[in-house]
């Protein structure tokens, strides 16, 4: 039989995979789901729909204006029917640490999971445990990315993942692991693969034993989170979307390059060439991805009065500012994600934009709110019901960012403080201080840190970001 | 005289000095050092007129000054074996002299990188760094470069010892031959296979992963 160039790549990608994973010690075993049997869920309890992205950054909805060109009509749609934090951040600007938190609620200091080199360790409490104990069907489907083993996931009936590319994943015949099976999926784009399993998991139920889930008939609520490994690199498109963004300018950073992709400190970052075109392709591949979310989405609508839906994404990127490419540092490109809760029974105020302070760290406890399920002391982030339902809330006025090394990547270990005017960052190594006025400077291009009249603004912030690294590491 | 002080129009760079008196050991030292030294040198100039400038545009220029140092950084760290391969042949280095002429590049550029890592990692963890993919890459460009380096010069040197011109080729004279030999081949072949694995086939993903997982088993 001849091989034409197409199986040639396909069973090349394929080698490679099996090599990374064997480098990785990547699974043989584990990624299958345990289910846990509960309570039985007080009637009327909301289902719950986590939509998670990869290195989508906050102003990259086409409802916030900020990128002429780009379209995200689904996301907007969502926007317009719950409320959009615009200012929510991550603990951590890292796919590893942000999936982990998350899924527990907690800081990287605390969950363990500080880099994509450190593992996620079995037994480790997530949201779905407090679920599925409540009564709740959980599924996840989607990209895990956190190094070691893949774990057995407590609480889930549903484990759909990857391990290739070291979790990465890939945009094209993306081999997953179905419930702890290998599972090739050629001819397969990976942001509707993961759609396809999702809706099938939602429309037939767990193995086609138990009633569909969007039937009604089963009795109990669901709590699905979908993990897209979009709009990560290699910013591939599907299709038909390929060139879409061809045409438009695209306004860079004044610091920015085309080659600047190429410098020690953005090569690793998998755009390396021409930054114009990986970046169309970005905006590319989340038009895709948001055509996929709006799939879900209508497939969800005889249940959606009675289902919260949280889209966000593991952190924010670079594309260009401060000549970098990537994530990881503590400026609001790469800290800031998009949040949007919809939750017809819940939000008194649809279409609003909040600016309160959010955190990833903050879904988890979340949705044990909204469930009625009782929030661990261990979590760390707080429930935003009372924001959404627009009650009298004391909120905070500040977040703690942390960051550890994550080799190759020449960005140092740092925390930092932002608050609604104010960006502070200490670096462990490397860098000094930085103090950003975001108000007067939001692109955060002028370092206060060292100027006198900034000392006592400078003193104050120090403190509250030791007193923030007592209360969070 | 010899012959090729009397047609040294067509000679290679470095040829002409040749027809020469043969000065002191040193100076016939820099001589066939003096290609790699260079290509070092214009990689540090480069590198370090890059860093000084950048994320600080000045427009319009900023970006088109940037990005063309950003690729003439290339030029020396992946290419510069092409010339300095034959050159430090054509002046009588052996080829272990040659290959040390061809990787003082890419070692430079290992050792850059490294110190640049050192802001932000511990030493042993920089040191581990200089062993990047970018760097094995250059040093398969390097390789690839020099094989087609010093082919065309044998083809040039075949070239005139057929058309009756010297071909020699300084203190230790090359063999003049068809100007065909496997040597060069196996270079371009064994260096482009290097390059190609390390940062071109999937975006060199294949060394990257296993490079950090190695890093994760012995630093981690």
């Amino acid at each position: 039989m001849a091989l034409t160039r197409r199986d040639v790549l396909v069973g090349g990608v394929g080698l490679a995979g099996l090599t990374v994973s064997g480098c990785a010690g990547s699974p043989t075993t584990g990624g299958r789901p345990i289910p846990v049997q509960g309570a039985t869920a007080p009637p009327g309890s909301p289902n719950l729909l986590v939509i998670f992205s990869d290195d989508h950054r906050a102003d990259h909805l086409g409802i916030t204006g900020e990128v002429p060109f780009l379209r995200t009509p689904v996301l907007d749609t969502l926007a317009s029917e719950g409320v959009r934090f615009d200012r929510a951040y991550v603990t951590t600007a890292l796919c590893s640490p942000s999936r982990a938190t998350l899924l527990t609620g907690q800081y990287a200091s605390r969950h363990g999971v500080q880099n994509n080199l450190s593992a996620w360790t079995p037994g480790t409490p997530s949201f779905f445990d407090s679920l599925a104990a409540a009564g709740y069907r959980c599924a996840y489907i989607g990209k895990w990315h956190m190094p070691g083993d893949l774990p057995d996931l407590p609480g889930v009936e549903r484990f759909v993942t990857f391990t290739i590319e070291e979790g990465q994943g890939v945009y094209r015949d993306c081999p997953l692991i179905v419930d702890g099976v290998q599972t090739p999926r050629p001819g397969t784009y990976v942001s509707t693969d993961l759609t396809d399993y999702a809706l099938q998991w939602l429309e037939e139920g767990p193995g086609g034993s138990a009633e569909p889930l969007l039937s009604g008939r089963d009795g109990r609520p669901f709590c699905l989170v979908v993990a897209h490994k979009a709009v990560h690199h290699e910013f591939e498109p599907p299709d038909d979307l390929l060139g879409t963004y061809d045409e438009v300018a695209i306004d860079l950073p004044d610091e920015a390059f085309t080659y600047q992709t190429l410098l020690d400190r953005n090569v690793w970052e998998g755009t390396a060439g021409r930054l114009q075109t990986s970046y169309r392709r970005y905006c590319e591949t989340l038009l895709g991805m948001d055509r996929e979310i709006g799939r879900l989405l209508d497939a969800i609508e005889p249940v959606a009065d009675n289902t919260v839906v949280v889209y966000t994404s593991d952190n924010g990127y670079s594309w260009g500012e401060h000549v970098l490419t990537g994530k990881r540092w503590a400026y609001d490109d790469n800290i800031k994600v998009p949040f949007i809760v919809r939750w017809p029974d819940g939000i008194t105020a649809p279409g609003t934009v909040s600016d309160a302070p959010v955190l990833n760290a903050d879904i988890a406890p979340t949705l044990l709110d909204i469930a009625g399920v009782p929030i661990p002391a261990a979590m760390q982030g707080r429930s935003i019901a009372p924001l959404l339902r627009g009650e009298p809330v004391e909120w905070r006025d500040a977040i703690f960012y942390e960051y550890f090394a994550d080799f190759p990547y020449q960005v140092p270990p740092s925390q930092a403080v932002r608050t609604d005017q104010w960006l502070y960052v200490e670096y462990d190594r490397g860098l000094p201080p930085e103090l950003y006025d975001t108000v007067a400077d939001p692109q955060q291009q002028v370092n206060l840190a060292e100027d006198p009249a900034y000392a006592a603004t400078r003193q104050e912030l120090s403190q509250r970001l030791a007193d923030l690294r007592r209360e969070f590491t | 005289m010899s012959a090729a002080a009397q047609s040294g129009a067509g000679a290679m760079p470095g040829e002409a000095a040749r027809s020469g008196p043969v000065g002191s050991s040193s100076g016939r030292a820099w001589r066939i050092a003096a290609p790699a030294v260079i290509s070092v040198v214009t990689f540090l100039a480069i590198d370090l007129l890059l860093a000084s400038l950048v994320g600080r545009p000045w427009r319009p220029a900023y970006p088109l000054s940037m990005d063309a140092l950003v690729l003439l950084r290339m030029g020396p760290v992946f290419f510069s074996g092409l010339i300095v391969w034959p050159v430090m042949r054509a002046r009588g280095a052996t080829r272990a002299q040659a290959v040390v002429g061809i990787l003082a590049t890419p070692v430079a550029f290992a050792i850059v990188s490294g110190w640049r890592a050192a802001a932000f990692f511990p030493p042993l963890e920089a040191a581990y760094y200089s062993t990047n993919p970018m760097v094995v890459g250059a040093i398969g460009s390097q390789v690839s470069s020099a094989g087609v380096g010093a082919l065309v010069y044998a083809l040039w040197r075949a070239r005139r010892h057929r058309s009756g011109r010297s071909a020699s080729s300084g203190a230790t004279p090359l063999p003049i031959s068809t100007g065909w030999s496997w040597g060069p081949i196996v270079a371009i072949i064994a260096g482009t296979a290097l390059t190609v694995f390390a940062v071109i086939w999937d975006g060199g993903q294949h060394l990257f992963y296993p490079w950090v997982l190695l890093y994760g088993s012995l630093f981690g």
